[in-house]
């Protein structure tokens, strides 16, 4: 993987692109309250929009629960089988046919 | 410092437990990377101290047109406005340019994960696009675990774990060391050999049988770094005074002595078993076998151990 590094990033120069963002626990639930979710009495997440609490396969979650939110309508994953469930359903697993048994 | 921040900070220390060194890391590669090795002997009881003052963003271009931003701390505050701004303009839509949040301190690399392609004997592809999401998902997480184990990352391959049985509880856990120790591979190099010869594929005849193997393993067991010894044995030996026509136990890694541990206390098997032993370096089972049946799933993993 070619790699590219660089300390003062300017939005100019990813835009455009695909974007992978990795936060620190702090910084991700400021970035859920900045998006529209907050958290109710109980500790749930809630989606600031239709007043709900959001739920993982019909799971009500806490934003520690959360491991990640994933690319278009915002999908939350609470781990990484989560992850490979979505990706399974939207067929996007990545397979490389190999000779090795 | 005044005497009562030395006195808070020596409590403390005294309630987290003493750390004999301190790691300081640069930037969050270097983090994730100590974080990853935190069990191991070269860090173990050492703190490890972020130092991101001059790196509150790093972006890495990867192949394509996909950046990876790690985003550290407030500072990046201008940066992830501009991100809101795009995230709020996905809620509503789909098909929309993709931001995917991921969080910095996992042992786990999501994106890693998600982007990495799944190597697979070419002689499962066909089967792969027949089996239903859910095995879909365990295959993935199944061959993610065995690259882990094989390159040395036991850590990452057991929080994969715990995360699969989080998810999909004994059966996910199941299947995943029914593929790493060879079983399952065998079971599908069947499915696949009755798919070439079919005219149409029956998705549900492969995945009742997947199925069916899965919940019929259930003496089968694999030792892992957590296991209770006692209660390991005790199913064991309850599934020899049952009679069962197969029964294993299998560790992998570290877990080999684990289960090493575990056939000590397992008590003498009747004499219609026949008593398969391999001891490897990194690798250990044991088998009790009997009958058609119990010949039958031997011959599944006979020639992998």
């Amino acid at each position: 993987m070619a790699k590219e590094s660089f300390q003062s990033a300017r939005w100019e120069d990813f835009k455009d692109g695909e974007l992978a963002l990795f936060l620190n626990e702090d910084t991700r639930d400021k970035l859920f309250s900045k998006i529209g979710y907050s958290v109710d009495k109980q500790g749930f997440l809630v989606d600031d929009k239709i007043k709900e609490r959001v739920k993982i396969n019909g799971i009500e979650i806490k934003p520690s629960d959360i491991k990640g939110i994933l690319a278009g309508s915002h999908i939350f994953i609470r781990n990484i089988g989560d992850l490979a469930e979505v990706l399974a359903q939207r067929n996007e697993i990545k397979i490389r046919p190999t000779d090795k048994s | 410092m005044h005497p009562i921040e030395v006195f808070i900070k020596g409590l403390l220390d005294f309630l987290r437990g003493s750390k004999d060194k301190a790691i300081k890391v640069n930037d969050i590669e270097a983090y994730r990377d100590a974080i990853n090795k935190i069990d191991s002997p070269e860090l173990r009881n050492s703190e490890i101290i972020k130092d991101f003052k001059d790196s509150t963003i790093t972006v890495n271009k990867t192949e394509g047109n996909t950046y990876n931003i790690y985003i550290i701390d407030k500072d990046a505050d201008e940066i992830v406005d501009k991100l809101v701004e795009r995230l709020k303009s996905e809620k509503d839509k789909e098909n929309v340019p993709k931001v995917n949040v991921f969080p910095a301190e996992e042992k786990i690399n999501y994106l890693g994960f998600k982007d990495d392609e799944k190597e697979l004997d070419k002689k499962y592809t066909s089967l792969y696009a027949q089996l239903n999401d859910r095995h879909k998902a365990l295959l993935a997480l199944a061959i993610d675990i065995t690259k882990h184990y094989s390159e040395k990352q036991a850590d990452i391959a057991d929080a994969t774990k715990r995360s699969t049985a989080e998810k999909y509880g004994d059966y996910g856990l199941k299947f995943c060391n029914l593929w790493t120790q060879g079983y399952l591979k065998n079971i599908f190099s069947m499915l696949a050999e009755g798919l070439a010869n079919s005219n149409e594929p029956d998705k549900i005849h492969i995945d009742t049988t997947i199925t069916g193997f899965i919940n019929e393993a259930d003496s089968i067991e694999f030792a892992h770094k957590y296991s209770d010894v006692v209660k390991t044995a005790i199913k064991v030996n309850n599934s020899l005074t049952l009679k069962k026509d197969y029964v294993a136990v299998h560790g992998l890694g570290s877990a080999a002595e684990k289960a090493k541990k575990v056939v000590e206390k397992v008590k003498e098997a009747g004499s219609e078993y026949k008593i398969v032993t391999k001891d490897g370096k990194r690798r250990f089972s044991k088998i009790w076998y009997k009958g058609e049946h119990g010949s039958y799933i031997y011959s599944l993993v006979e020639k992998l151990l």
